[in-house]
């Protein structure tokens, strides 16, 4: 049955997706975006969350550092609120090749991207936690962006020029008639209903997943999902993004974020994207290279582990994992394989979602005999908070965080927000006191129409996503939060299944760093559920 | 030279475990105050890259350490309070209250007035009008306090007339700016107990305040400033082995822990290795059997009320088990914090929850007809005589007559 | 500092006990404490086995102890040891007014405050939840501004363990108090004050009847001493059941109080904020330990030292990488299964106990360290509580059981 009809159906949720809604609407286009869960939560979320100066790619890839550093200063000034302008070091500790220290700054010299020299005893003032055995250290313009607001923001902009989406929508079959795509047929994975969605032109922005799209187009696109595993810690190791100079490799990157940081990355192929299980030996891969660079790194709390799968697109041929190009491929199928109205984007990064999409819209528009030019760099994702709102809602909110709420609510939702606490005194109720959300944050958030989960909330207001890891708010959760969502994605039946469930998905991210002060927290989890709440029940057996 | 190990760091073990609510005094007597988890660590890692939005109840915390005491894991939950409290009002002036300059910088008076002839006669007798007035309330100081009056002569000026016996053990008295100024009693005992027991005590006058109503007041800049002039002394000292007491436990506790954890300096930590609380020092002479011995022959019956800033020393309460053992009826008060703080309970706003928070003290003092309440800290002191009828002393008083008795 | 005849590290549940019934020894004892032990987190109850190795309810601890592994601390502790554990316990808390109900015969079970029941053995009368058993009608009260109690999810919880066939009301009071949200110590010292007493009485006496039992948060006073719990009683005419609580736990802390309170009658001296950081050993026997905050340590020498300093949680075990234990004050040898498949059960709330929860210090039936050979390491240095191996307090509800029972053991040995 045909229940809806775009001229273009992007299917991903991801950066590329995302950015490709938005310019495709921007440009006048009727577009309709759908995702298989819930938005960004493959590998634009699952990464480090570095907005790369270029500096890394200097060496190997000068035309990818010139497109990171003309994107990255695009990005800081339309994306504000989702970006952390911390600049960013390239340091050497001893026993690093200093043999690459020249050619990586003629490198940043011909790309474009500004270096700047810092002293032992300067770099040392600014990051204290920094090995003593540190050599050289280099200034770069990186930051750290917020994967999730960044692509809810281009949901939020592509909306206002009429752009659409669908979360929970999975596409389950294409419909070719005469070597053209007619629609596709989508499952609703709330309500389990199936049905066909038109369209002119289907867009395989899946990542990871492309390869299976294409499949059922009867398609052949040889993705690589590449596994790269992430360890986030309790706090703020650095105020600015550190990278190690010398030849890219695992665990040469700390990006810190809001309260946390987020050091990354492995690179390991996968025959699953859905795979992001973690091994003690990546942890200890990671932890050894990374304490080269911060030598207490074990002291350090560690929150969780997670993992993500990079889309790498492997030409046939051509070598996979590390070595694999991070550049972008735009396959048309109509030229490729004889199948209209069928089109595949595919590899890339983070930094240089906007471009991709650019570049691939510049490609599918004028097949719509549209001529419009991109606009996405010219305009800011969502207006700012103004400081005066941020001032006069600061005696509502039931304690600080007024600044972090308005940049991750935005205008409209931040002022009803707002307008709840002062209104229902009860809405203020902190159920986060680590990441300070309120009850009117959760309860606003639940509203949307893409929110079927606490899950779902939480991954947008960071409900639980803290120092105490649920601890405090897993109850708070199932016991308030979980009432929202009467009816909609069924998780679970009863407050004591919701409670666990909770637990248990920051439980996975925990298991594999079970060691140093983790053990403490895990202690202080079971003691809380299993003794003063006995959530498994009583008269048991 | 910076450590590697800094206090700010410890907020990473919080786990939000929320033993540090539940032995806050403040947090018990005040509904406003969100306590102590909620408000150093939670910042110290929320705020290190946004320091324009801040939770007001910070100012609410009154430094009495016992999130330190009671926390399980290492946080220097009130050190971070406090760092956090400076970046507030370095950031957000306009929140400093129109007392703080004063009750952060009394030593500045205290100088000022010992320059000018009967300067401290004429300060007491404003003082004495200003709380008939009510202007102490206008200064925002509570009006319902006894504004502690200046001594006619400073322990500085006294020290001076002290005849001691010249020896090979030498110690160097810091006495802290209320003995000082306005209990030098104290110090003179102090001074009498250390001859006793052949020890020949020195002062030295470029040690400055300890920095404690600077730190709580938000002036964390000047208080570097005075840490490090006193380290310096204390260091110069150090090279002579000759230890530096303090009999306020207050200013040992800063010399001791605080510098430390406020600013992280290699020098500050070495030079605590050479400060000593009065009761600790006489405790290991004690334990090595080179205490003087001394027997507490009073038929009175005394309580003992230990300063927070005291047992966040983890030395035990060598003043109480040194009076007990010398056979002085002592029972030991055990009610928590006085609320005083040294200069918390000053403030008019900070009055009513500073009243509360030592209300168990006080019926502990009053269940029973005691002599004298005994403590090792001079505001405690004056909070305990502001809350009961009983009068205070120094346990540095008490060993003192004791040894002049025998 | 004059020489002890114990010396007790720790001063939660074991340290406490410890420390206790070493005085009763006639022993001079010098406890060192860090932090607040784990009683804020703590129900104050004594669980002593409450889930059987399959995760079954024990409805007779006695027995349930037999069925126990023979490298659980039980068996090492011994019958004997537990069962008079038990009664100085009780004894303990009854002369400081605060008695507890319960036996090693007979399961005793509270009301969590989700909802569910909880199996323990010695519990304050007040928490008692067999008093409702019986009842037709179960009266939940909230309270306002109070977090993690939610009558509705109590309620729901609640019908599934006691049957359907009861009436379940909820009803939410107010405490008037404005400020933060409220924790159950901010609403306890509401209802033991007078004033806060009447409004509560007010508000939920209509509530009352014959016939019906009252679940109250852990609100009734902070003391432990009844009484509250006995006014409100008398008042209402009816069972009145308070629940576990969120951190601060209300009773934990009152379970503190009581048992500090009777270590201040035996004048046993305890060093507040002093990290245990080494022993001085000669041979294999350990002559002092050195304690001390940043600044510096003190010697503190005895004959015999009880190590109550917890396990993970507590720090008095760490790891700081996997397989690196290490027993932070003695150095003792810890046993675990720290095996990358065993380590950590896949499911948070498993059906089987957790390998990282039972990694502890090995120790023989004197509850002394022990190589591998099963050579006693240190001739006078007692292991007790969660520095043991063996067992998963939070899979067994076994915590506070071990802690007293190991405890009594090692103090009178």
């Amino acid at each position: 049955m045909v229940k809806d009809k775009a001229t273009v159906v992007v299917v991903g949720g991801g950066a590329t997706g995302v950015g490709i809604l938005r310019d495709l609407s921007m440009r006048g286009i009727d577009a309709l975006l759908i995702e298989k869960l819930d938005m960004v939560n493959g590998a634009s979320s699952r990464y480090h969350g570095l907005l790369h100066s270029g500096a890394r790619y200097a060496v190997r890839d000068q035309e990818a550092a010139r497109e990171c550093i003309e994107e990255n200063t695009i990005l800081r000034r339309i994306g504000k609120s989702c970006v952390e302008a911390t600049t960013g070091m390239f340091v050497q500790v001893e026993g690093d090749d200093p043999d690459f220290v020249d050619p990586w700054l003629q490198g940043c010299k011909d790309s474009g991207i500004s270096t700047r020299e810092l002293s032992k005893e300067e770099a040392l003032r600014l990051e204290p936690n920094l090995s003593r055995k540190l050599k050289v250290a280099y200034e770069v313009p990186d930051g750290a962006i917020d994967g999730f607001r960044m692509s809810w923001q281009n949901l939020q902009s592509a909306a206002h020029y009429g752009g659409r989406y669908k979360t929970y929508t999975e596409i389950i079959a294409v419909n070719v008639e005469n070597a053209a795509v007619k629609s596709i047929k989508v499952r609703d994975n709330v309500t389990k209903e199936e049905y066909e969605i038109e369209c002119e032109i289907l867009v395989n922005a899946a990542g990871p997943w492309a390869g299976k799209v294409a499949e059922l187009a009867g398609l052949e696109c040889n993705v690589s999902p590449s596994k790269g595993t992430l360890i986030a810690f309790n706090q703020r190791i650095s105020n600015r993004v550190v990278n190690r100079l010398r030849k890219p490799s695992n665990g040469d990157i700390f990006v810190p974020h809001g309260s946390i940081t987020i050091l990354g990355t492995s690179s390991i192929t996968v025959p699953d994207p859905e795979d992001t299980t973690t091994s003690w030996e990546e942890v200890e891969d990671l932890m050894k290279t990374g304490e080269g660079v911060f030598e207490r790194l074990r002291d350090y709390r560690i929150l969780r582990v997670f993992a993500g799968s990079r889309p790498l697109y492997v030409p046939k041929g051509a070598e996979g994992g590390r070595n694999a190009s991070r550049g972008f491929v735009t396959i048309d199928h109509e030229k490729e394989d004889g199948l209209k109205g069928m089109m595949t984007i595919c590899g890339g990064k983070f930094t240089t979602y906007r471009l991709m999409a650019e570049k691939f819209c510049d490609v599918l528009a004028p097949k719509l005999n549209n001529t419009a030019k991109c606009r996405t760099a010219e305009e800011n994702l969502v207006p700012e908070v103004p400081e005066a709102d941020k001032k006069a809602a600061r005696q509502y909110f039931p304690a600080y965080g007024v600044n972090l709420a308005a940049t991750r609510l935005g205008v409209e939702k931040f002022g009803e927000v707002v307008k709840t606490l002062k209104e229902e005194p009860e809405s203020r109720e902190v159920l986060c006191e680590c990441e300070n959300v309120t009850m009117a944050e959760i309860k606003r958030i639940a509203s949307e129409p893409t929110s079927h989960s606490v899950a779902d909330v939480r991954r947008r207001t960071r409900l639980g996503m803290g120092t105490c890891q649920g601890n405090y708010c897993a109850i708070r959760s199932a016991a308030v939060a979980n009432k929202l969502f009467k009816d909609k994605l069924a998780e679970s039946s009863d407050s004591l299944s919701d409670m666990k469930n909770f637990l248990q998905a920051r439980w996975k991210g925990i298991t594999p760093v079970m060691a140093g002060k983790t053990l403490r927290e895990a202690e202080m989890t079971r003691g809380m559920y299993e003794l003063l709440f006995n959530v498994n029940g009583g008269r048991r057996g | 030279m910076e450590l590697e190990e800094r206090a700010r760091d410890t907020a990473d073990n919080c786990i939000a475990c929320t033993s540090c609510i539940a032995a806050c005094p403040v947090t018990k007597a005040n509904p406003e105050y969100k306590g102590p988890k909620l408000v150093g660590p939670a910042h110290s890692r929320m705020h290190f890259s946004d320091p324009s939005d801040y939770e007001d109840t910070l100012m609410l915390c009154s430094n009495c350490k016992n999130c330190d005491i009671t926390c399980p894991n290492g946080v220097s939950v009130s050190t971070l309070n406090m760092l956090e409290r400076a970046k507030y009002l370095q950031e957000h002036p306009e929140a400093h209250r129109p007392e703080d300059e004063m009750l952060s910088h009394s030593f500045k008076m205290a100088n000022m007035l010992n320059s000018i002839p009967f300067g401290k006669q004429i300060a007491n007798l404003g003082m004495t009008i200003g709380e008939a007035t009510g202007m102490m309330g206008v200064m925002g100081i509570a009006p319902e306090r006894k504004t502690p009056r200046f001594a006619a002569t400073y322990f500085r000026d006294m020290f001076k007339n002290i005849k001691q016996p010249a020896s090979d053990k030498k110690v160097l008295f810091f006495p802290g700016c209320y003995i000082d100024t306005n209990d030098p009693e104290v110090g003179v005992a102090f001074v009498q107990v250390m001859n006793e027991n052949g020890y020949e005590v020195l002062m030295d006058n470029r040690f400055v305040c300890c920095g404690s109503p600077l730190v709580v007041g938000g002036y964390i800049d000047e208080a570097r400033q005075h840490a490090d002039t006193n380290v310096a002394v204390i260091q110069e000292y150090a090279s002579r082995n000759i230890p530096v007491i303090a009999c306020c436990t207050s200013c040992s506790l800063m010399l001791k822990n605080e510098y430390t954890e406020l600013f992280a300096q290699s020098e500050m930590k070495e030079a605590a290795q050479n400060v000593w609380d009065a009761f600790e020092f006489l405790a290991k002479l004690d334990a090595e059997g080179k205490l003087k011995k001394v027997a507490a022959n009073s038929s009175h019956k005394f309580i003992y009320h230990a300063p927070c800033h005291l047992r966040a020393q983890g030395v035990g309460l060598p003043a109480f088990d040194l009076l007990k053992s010398a056979g002085l009826n002592i029972v030991n008060a055990d009610a928590g914090c006085c609320g005083m703080s040294g200069s918390y309970g000053f403030h008019k706003d900070n009055y009513e929850t500073s009243m509360k928070v030592g209300k168990d003290l006080f019926d502990a003092i009053n269940s029973d007809n005691y002599h004298k309440v005994v403590c090792d800290c001079g505001t405690c002191r004056m909070q305990i005589e502001h809350g009961t009828d009983t009068k205070s002393v120094h346990p540095i008083q008490i060993l003192a007559k004791c040894y002049k008795k025998s | 500092m004059s020489k002890s005849d114990v010396v007790v590290i720790g001063n939660g549940v074991a340290g406490l006990m410890a420390a206790l019934v070493s005085a009763d020894q006639g022993k001079k004892v010098t406890l060192l404490s860090y932090g607040a032990g784990t009683f804020p987190l703590n129900s104050g109850v004594i669980d002593v086995l409450g889930y059987d190795d399959a995760g079954k309810a024990v409805a007779n601890p006695i027995e349930g102890i037999g069925r126990t592994a023979d490298n659980h601390p039980y068996k090492k502790i011994g019958m004997p040891a537990v069962q008079d554990a038990v009664e100085y316990f009780k004894k303990t808390v009854a002369d400081e007014g605060f008695p507890y109900v319960g036996s090693l015969k007979e399961q005793q079970w509270l009301i969590t405050s989700v909802g569910t029941l909880k199996p323990t053995c010695l519990l304050p009368e007040s928490l008692q939840a067999s008093k409702c058993f019986d009842a037709n009608e179960i009266v939940i009260v909230g309270v306002k501004g109070l977090k993690d109690f939610y009558v509705d999810m109590v309620a729901e919880n609640l019908a599934k363990e006691l049957g359907s066939d009861k009436k379940y009301t909820t009803v939410t009071v107010d405490t008037y108090i404005t400020g933060r949200d409220l924790t159950t110590r901010d609403v306890a010292r509401w209802v033991e004050s007078d004033k806060g007493y009447g409004e509560f009485l007010a508000q939920i006496k209509n509530q009352a009847g014959s016939g019906k039992a009252i679940i109250v948060p852990q609100i009734l006073g902070t003391k432990g001493n009844y009484v509250v719990y006995n006014k409100l009683v008398k008042d209402l005419g009816c069972a009145v059941v308070e629940t576990t609580g969120m951190p601060p736990s209300v009773n934990g802390i009152r379970l503190r109080d009581v048992l500090l309170s009777a270590l201040k009658k035996k004048g046993i001296r305890v060093i507040e904020n002093v990290i245990a950081e080494k022993a001085v050993v000669k041979g294999d026997t350990v002559t002092a330990v050195e304690a001390g905050g940043e600044v510096r340590a003190q010697t503190y020498e005895a004959d015999k030292f009880i190590l109550a300093t917890g396990g993970f949680y507590s720090g008095g075990i760490t790891m700081r990488d996997f397989g690196e234990y290490k027993e932070m004050v003695f150095g003792l040898p810890v046993e675990g299964d720290c095996v990358e498949e065993r380590w950590v059960n896949k499911q948070l709330f498993s059906d089987k106990k957790q390998a990282f929860a039972m990694a502890g210090v090995r120790v023989d039936s004197s509850l002394r360290a022990v190589d591998e050979s099963g050579n006693v390491v240190l001739k006078n240095v007692y292991v007790v509580g969660r520095n043991l191996s063996g067992y998963d307090f939070c899979f067994e509800h076994s915590g506070n059981g071990v802690a007293l029972t190991s405890a009594y053991k090692a103090a009178k040995a």
